[in-house]
């Protein structure tokens, strides 16, 4: 596999999806080329670190959704 | 698109929302609390903006809410919300922008993604990161700054970790059209990404 390949399969390998040959052949390449492997890192640190900063909202947007249920639909739940 | 069935709801999410037909206001507060966050960062990034986001937050509750019943139960809860905001959020885009024909299956720009260069490696250290105030508006103005194409596929398979095809089936795209924005968006956020870790020095090359 070279790069070009290499990041064709990107996000397949970023995901966990490809064939036992193919992961095979990108974990070869990768242990020789230092550019293909930084780019692999950092693209799985991008999508760690969102993953870890959007986890709660403010309690006070909470509040409000509630709010706006309860008050729009208090004939129905009366 | 057809392909594997799609997943069932899970026993618990179910029951709350059996509860929550009932007019059970603890359990749909229990389903707002699981979904909200990812509800409200769907439609900032739709949006472009925090006002009309939480106007969109409050409709799309509302609306989960009154129209429960046609939650068929056949697709993952989230999903079923996710099409909701998503639909609100259009509306809103249209209305502000005056554009009626805004949609997420527009073509993209074409032209294979780069393999970027000379970048350096970084990896970022949790407890540092999350303490960093400066950080959090590093990665909202990244993906802001994104194509609106670009940063709901990101927040859709990434963030909220949809599959390919639950995405597609929300954005009405194919799925080769998801796994090509997903690789263009992961690249250009993590080059966005990378020119600050580099410069922040919180790099471990």
């Amino acid at each position: 596999m070279n790069c070009s390949e290499l990041l064709q399969n990107l996000n397949a390998y970023l995901d966990d999806e490809l064939s036992p040959s193919l992961k095979g052949a990108a974990q070869t390449h990768l242990s020789a080329c230092r550019s293909c492997s930084v780019v692999v890192n950092t693209c799985h640190s991008t999508i760690q670190v969102y993953r870890h900063q959007y986890h709660q909202l403010p309690a006070f947007l909470h509040r409000k959704v509630m709010d706006n249920v309860n008050r729009r639909t208090r004939p129905l739940v009366r | 698109m057809s392909a594997s069935p799609p997943l069932p709801i899970s026993d618990q999410e179910q029951d709350l929302v059996q509860a929550a037909r009932g007019h059970d206001m603890a359990a749909f507060e229990r389903l707002v609390r699981r979904y909200e966050a990812r509800v409200y960062r769907l439609a900032v990034h739709i949006t472009g903006n925090e006002p009309d986001a939480e106007d969109v937050l409050q409709e799309t509750f509302l609306k989960a809410y009154t129209h429960l019943d046609q939650f068929q139960g056949q697709s993952r809860f989230y999903t079923w919300l996710a099409r909701i905001a998503i639909n609100e959020a259009l509306m809103r885009l249209r209305k502000r922008r005056g554009q009626p024909e805004v949609s997420l299956d527009e073509e993209i720009e074409a032209g294979e993604a780069t393999l970027p260069r000379h970048v350096q490696d970084w990896r970022p250290n949790p407890e540092q990161l999350y303490a960093e105030s400066e950080l959090n508006r590093i990665l909202r103005g990244s993906i802001a700054s994104l194509p609106l194409h670009y940063r709901t596929v990101f927040q859709l398979r990434d963030i909220d970790e949809l599959s390919t095809e639950e995405t597609a089936e929300l954005m009405g795209i194919s799925m080769p059209a998801v796994k090509s924005r997903l690789l263009r968006a992961r690249l250009q956020l993590r080059n966005k990404l990378a020119r600050y870790f580099a410069s922040r020095r919180m790099v471990k090359p």
